[in-house]
């Protein structure tokens, strides 16, 4: 929790000093006529205030005895990397090889790679959970998803 | 009269057959994403944000209304039978429900909070009715100073509310006040914080934002830690109410609908704090106290009742004010501006359909809810043993092509990964998401007021205290901050959040 909050506490002060310097270079204005810049670099005072606060705050505070060192993470750390490295690379696929080719890979590769199903449920629920989301979305809702080697 | 002809028109908007396939596809996937645990709501909404971009406006909010009150009733199911909150305003059903559920009264507790979730919702519906037309009239009065001191009231009282440290909660307000600046300055028409993307000129979209802060990041939480659902496996009997059901609940019913509509008014309250409220005073009015915990039927009801008085009456400062007071009506608030609609004082007079049909349409949906849900509950326990590792890949694909279908755009999908994963680390750095998404959505208004009023006032910064609604808003939230350094409030406070977070 101590460690949490002092890592937090800089990553705030840290924003809030980038949003004042940004405040300051948009135009800053007047309290008679504020500029595009006044909220964000009150925004950012606020922020780095309230971030410094929180810092001396548990700083002032005793660490408790026996605090692990590193209590923030459960067991499936791994998987979730996994699976943001797979969402990235599904948003980077999606336009060049086309929604139902991108969309089955990723339901298949969740299905079988993460969920450790059989081929058969993989492949089935990766080829109907694509066209499923395939007819709701392009038929019904007319949205226009990308076709890709499908043109 | 002309109150009940415009209700009548309300009806008709409601029953076109569009406006009731949305009103019942709602209150089932809001009653479906109420049982499931681990989607709640607001995830549910932003899930299916995209479903009502081709919908009309009174479609599309229909629906969203719907998702949001059935989620409500849906919620109290995992409470009872799994002693699982399928939503967080459905915690403290947990406590005698599932204590009921052990005694072999499952039924009996699913029941009679289906009939105290009706019971509650229509009272606030009336009460919405009736009090509606004369704040709409109030609300003309406002002007940039009162709009301004009424939105820091609001986020006030939500960061006081929010879970665990107070200042987190502001940073976490402040941090969502300037994602919401963003884009084209309305005023000067300079781009600011755009890094000289082309995408962010408009801004960051709600969507991603809140598919990724509610839904990307509820999934990576759920994946990392294994969740055991243990259904309390029993033959479910007894579902209608018996007289002594009712008599030994009346009083609970009256109570939490009166709670839970007044509370659902205030900014920053609604279901959670309504449903713990009444579950205090049942307690505490109970001339038998010593059987809460062991299955006392008040404690189920009254919590009920009052988290659905409670949505009826979270519409009041949306639509007669266009101020949310929570982070579903933020939600409802960016469906009405999708729409090209600002809810608020004039939303009554320029769009009567919107306005009655939205509330007819919440009468309709009560109803189906109720003679829907105590025939479907087996159904819904059934959905219950789906086991998470087939919901999680279909929630992340809904999200996927919910985030591109906004704009038809991949850079609205990274940004929702981005802040799938901004989230996944609040969560665990124990900052509260609610703060952040309410403060996103009335940063745009928030500053014009603020800049308006300065403008007005030839940059005199008492215009904000010398007008009388907008010093009583300022002199409320002061209090309110200003009561967390009084160690007594501070940690009742501290008490609160930790009951709503376990």
């Amino acid at each position: 929790m101590r460690s949490k909050d002092i890592i937090a506490s800089l990553f705030w002060l840290l924003v809030g000093a980038g949003l004042i310097f940004e405040g300051y270079h948009e135009e800053l204005g007047t309290l008679q006529e504020p500029g595009s810049g006044f909220v964000i670099f009150w925004m950012g005072i606020a922020m780095a205030g309230l971030a410094l606060l929180l810092l001396v705050m548990t700083l002032s505070k005793p660490a408790p005895a026996g605090e692990p060192a590193s209590p923030w993470f459960g067991p499936g750390l791994r998987k979730v990397l996994v699976i943001t490295v797979a969402l990235l690379l599904y948003a980077y696929a999606l336009i060049p090889l086309g929604f139902l080719l991108t969309t089955f890979l990723l339901m298949f590769f969740l299905f079988k790679g993460i969920n450790f199903q059989g081929w058969l449920v993989s492949v089935s629920g990766a080829v109907m959970s694509s066209l499923a989301f395939y007819l709701v979305f392009n038929h019904w809702l007319s949205v226009q998803l990308p076709e890709g080697i499908f043109k | 009269m002309d109150l009940l002809c415009q209700l009548g028109n309300g009806f008709l908007v409601a029953l076109q057959p569009t406006n009731v396939f949305y009103g019942l596809l709602g209150v089932l996937i809001g009653t479906l994403v109420g049982v499931l645990p681990g989607l709640g709501p607001v995830a549910a909404m932003s899930l299916l944000f995209p479903v009502t971009f081709k919908a009309s406006p009174e479609a599309a909010i229909i629906m969203l209304s719907g998702i949001y009150y059935g989620a409500m009733y849906g919620g109290s199911t995992t409470s009872i039978l799994v002693n699982i909150p399928g939503e967080a305003a459905s915690v403290v059903t947990c406590l005698e429900g599932y204590q009921m559920a052990r005694q072999g009264r499952a039924g009996v507790a699913l029941g009679m909070s289906a009939c105290g979730s009706f019971i509650g919702g229509t009272f606030s519906l009336v009460g919405l009715v009736l009090l509606a037309p004369p704040l709409t009239k109030f609300a003309l009065q406002f002007g940039p100073a009162e709009y301004f001191s009424l939105m820091i009231l609001g986020l006030t009282v939500l960061v006081y509310l929010a879970h665990g440290s107070l200042i987190k909660a502001l940073i976490m307000a402040a941090f969502g006040l300037v994602l919401g600046l963003i884009g084209m300055d309305s005023i000067s028409g300079y781009p600011r914080l755009t890094f000289d993307r082309l995408e962010l000129m408009d801004g960051l979209g709600l969507v991603p934002v809140i598919m990724g802060i509610f839904g990307i990041s509820e999934v990576l939480i759920n994946i990392e830690q294994v969740v055991q659902r243990d259904i309390y496996d029993v033959k479910i009997k007894g579902l209608f109410p018996t007289l002594r059901d009712w008599a030994e609940s009346k009083w609970a019913l009256v109570r939490g609908s009166l709670i839970g509509f007044f509370l659902g008014i205030l900014p920053g309250g609604g279901t959670i704090i309504s449903s713990f409220l009444s579950y205090a005073v049942e307690r505490r009015f109970s001339k038998h106290p010593e059987r809460f915990g062991k299955g006392a039927i008040e404690g189920v009801v009254g919590p009920e009742t009052a988290n659905n008085a409670a949505t009826g009456g979270a519409f009041i400062p949306l639509l007669t004010l266009g101020i949310p007071s929570n982070v579903v009506m933020a939600m409802l608030l960016g469906a009405f501006m999708i729409h090209g609609i600002s809810p608020g004082p004039l939303l009554m007079k320029q769009n009567p359909d919107l306005f009655w049909g939205v509330i007819a349409s919440m009468y309709i949906g009560n109803f189906v809810l109720l003679i829907l849900n105590l025939p479907l509950i087996g159904i819904w326990v059934q959905v219950l043993r789906v086991p998470y590792k087939i919901l999680f890949p279909l929630i992340l694909l809904f999200c996927l092509v919910g985030a591109y279908s906004v704009g038809n755009s991949v850079f609205d999908v990274y940004m929702m990964i981005l802040f799938g994963v901004f989230g996944y680390l609040m969560k665990k750095f124990e900052f509260e998401g609610a703060p952040l998404i309410l403060a996103f959505v009335l940063s745009p208004l928030l500053e014009n007021n603020l800049r308006k009023a300065l403008i007005i006032s030839q940059g005199d910064f008492t215009t904000f205290f010398t007008r009388p609604i907008s010093l009583a808003c300022l002199t409320i939230a002061a209090l309110i901050l200003l009561s967390a350094l009084v160690p007594s409030l501070s940690k009742k406070r501290e008490k609160i959040a930790v009951e709503e977070a376990s």
